[in-house]
């Protein structure tokens, strides 16, 4: 297990570095010079030739590579050109944030997910088992951002049944930072008030990032458990005169649950993507929003930063994801 | 000679027995036929839609203020824009830039990923590690975010984020491929074939590639939908087709602003999508089922 551990360790250190050089080959396409746009059409043509200095402009492209690189490894990622702050400020100001939905989206994901697919396992062929297939597919047809729009209309301008926009109502103080999370924070502090409130405004958001994948799971999960059912050794089991409940939990559910949390891993990762579109309509001050507005406006070193990141965090999802996989089924475990 | 011609007959013959088996199971199915309904009504939108809408001259810069803003009506089903244009003729036409979009998208990554990923699988060694190990790269972050990322660095227009989608794309068929060329190339008729001396090609596209076939349909009739919602979220950030140009990401960026008192602005092109995705979904299922023998 330490060895399987060590090698994909390994392996994910090749990959971010693979990944580095690409996000540095996107950020040098670009036509024009970025440090005139970073000063803007009125600076002189002095103070553009210092930054051109200081941006290791005038080197090569490896070396321009190498210094980013050794500032990126240091969490220095220049300045935003937007904010006219430090990338690494930006980030950690807005990076919780996403944690926080991602988080609390990814657990919708999980446990709705095992539920419905559970159920429908379980009352097979029944209209149970129908109406949610059907669901799948609306779920899996209806962009998440299109989910976004529509949830953001009904709940919050139609019925006005909870606040949206933003991580808390104006007249809501925040509690002490602790983990920058501020559900956790304000039920570290004790605060229920902001607690519930923090709640309303992340359930939307949470919804419409999660629906697509978590209908998804729900009918991998079914297949799984319908197509393990006719193994022959749930047969043997059966025969042995086996308690139903124990087939169910030690010999049906384990290898089942296989392929879906295969699925997940990639579905939780992929919710950093579709964070993109969901955080910018739900006005959710998180890295996502960030890294948007700074691709729409060429902000170089803030997309890079964004990017790089989400390749780390991404990354420890896979990694986390093998480990239970590995867990779960001994040939893969025993295998190396 | 008459062995041959023998031979020839009927290798064709069971080929074509074959697709009538798997269009028969196909066509069991009412839900794959369904899917196959969808998409070719899609496809039919794209192309007959000069011919097709009620008002092709809403495509472009159309202004009509006396008719602007207004509800579905029996004039204009889909309503009208700020502008006074067509919904419904906005939104036909913007299936024709979407499915080009992934027509082309695919048609260019699948060849190459399909080649690198029998390559790779075939071949082994340093080979494959190098291949697989760029693959890694690319898959390491959602496809959103890189196409995002290259399509805001390029000209915002529809060529760009086709180019973003496709240098994003094509690691999906190199993995896929190459796991199965890998484990095929161990069989007893591609060793056969290599004995007889087989050329590298006959090897990589006679005898591995067919029996890779059926994965890389069902999951290209998939992708043709994920194309084209990539397309979309590029183009509602407005890195895709620009204006007057209708595409559903622009419009349902545009509508979103006057939700919800003019909300059919934004719903019907979201339909749309809707559609066109359940359609492709539904038809990679299909093909998926009609190939798997055991059910």
């Amino acid at each position: 297990m330490l060895k399987f551990l060590g090698r994909r360790l390994l392996q994910g250190v090749f990959v971010i570095l693979g990944l580095s050089i690409l996000i540095f080959v996107i950020s040098r396409i670009i036509p024009g010079d970025p440090a005139r746009m970073a000063l803007g059409p009125r600076a002189t043509e002095e103070a553009v030739e210092q930054l051109r200095e200081e941006m290791h402009l005038n080197d090569s492209i490896p070396k321009q590579y190498v210094f980013w690189l050794q500032g990126a490894v240091r969490g220095d990622f220049g300045r935003s050109v937007n904010t006219k702050r430090d990338v690494s400020e930006d980030i950690k100001d807005f990076l919780p944030a996403t944690i926080e939905l991602v988080l609390f989206s990814g657990f919708l994901l999980v446990t709705v997910s095992i539920f419905l697919g559970l159920l429908a396992a379980r009352y097979k062929d029944s209209w149970v088992d129908t109406i949610i297939r059907f669901t799948a597919y609306i779920g899996i047809a209806i962009p998440s951002f299109v989910m976004a729009i529509i949830l953001l209309l009904i709940f919050g301008l139609v019925l006005q049944a909870i606040p949206v926009l933003g991580r808390l109502s104006s007249g809501i103080t925040k509690p002490p930072n602790v983990t920058g999370l501020i559900m956790l924070d304000s039920l570290i502090a004790g605060d229920f008030k902001t607690f519930w409130n923090a709640l309303q405004h992340i359930l939307l958001p949470g919804i419409a990032l999660a629906l697509g994948g978590l209908m998804q799971e729900a009918r991998i999960l079914r297949a799984s458990i319908a197509d393990n059912m006719t193994k022959e050794y749930i047969s043997v089991v059966k025969g042995f005169g086996l308690p139903k409940g124990l087939i169910m939990r030690k010999y049906l559910f384990k290898p089942s649950f296989i392929p879906v949390v295969s699925v997940m891993g990639l579905d939780l990762a992929a919710l950093m993507g579709n964070a993109f579109l969901v955080e910018r309509i739900f006005n959710w001050p998180g890295i996502s929003r960030y890294g948007l507005n700074a691709m729409l406006t060429k902000d170089l070193n803030a997309i890079s930063a964004v990017i790089l990141i989400i390749g780390v965090i991404f990354l420890a999802v896979n990694i986390i994801v093998d480990i239970i996989i590995a867990a779960l089924d001994p040939r893969i475990r025993l295998g190396d | 000679m008459n062995e041959t011609y023998k031979k020839k007959g009927f290798i064709k013959a069971s080929t074509i027995e074959n697709w009538r088996l798997y269009w028969y199971k196909f066509s069991r199915n009412k839900i794959s036929v369904l899917g196959l309904i969808l998409v070719l009504s899609s496809i039919f939108l794209a192309l007959a839609a000069p011919y097709i809408v009620p008002y092709p001259e809403h495509v472009k810069a159309f202004v009509d203020y006396n008719n602007a803003s207004l509800a579905p009506s029996s004039d204009y089903w889909f309503g009208t824009d700020i502008f006074g244009r067509d919904i419904l003729t906005r939104t036909i036409f913007s299936f024709r830039g979407a499915l080009y979009m992934s027509v082309i998208v695919l048609a260019i990554s699948v060849p190459v990923g399909t080649l690198l990923g029998l390559m790779a699988g075939y071949f082994g060694g340093w080979f494959e590690t190098i291949i697989m190990r760029i693959t890694d790269i690319f898959l390491s972050v959602p496809a959103v975010i890189l196409a995002l990322a290259i399509a805001s660095v390029l000209k915002p227009n529809l060529t760009s984020s086709m180019i973003a989608v496709t240098v994003m794309w094509w690691p999906w068929y190199t993995r896929l491929v190459a796991g199965m060329a890998k484990s095929t190339s161990k069989e007893y008729f591609v060793k056969n074939s290599e004995l007889i001396g087989a050329s590298k090609g006959y090897i990589l596209f006679r005898e591995i590639l067919p029996s890779c076939l059926s994965p890389i349909l069902t999951k290209m009739a998939l992708d043709v939908g994920w194309v084209l919602l990539i397309g979309a979220t590029l183009s509602y950030v407005g890195l895709g087709e620009q204006p007057p140009t209708p595409a559903f990401g622009q419009m349902i960026s545009d509508g979103s602003r006057y939700m919800p008192d003019l909300w059919w602005m934004t719903i019907f092109p979201a339909m749309a999508i809707a559609y066109i995705i359940l359609g492709f979904n539904l038809l990679g299922d299909g093909i998926s089922d009609m190939f798997n023998r055991g059910r």
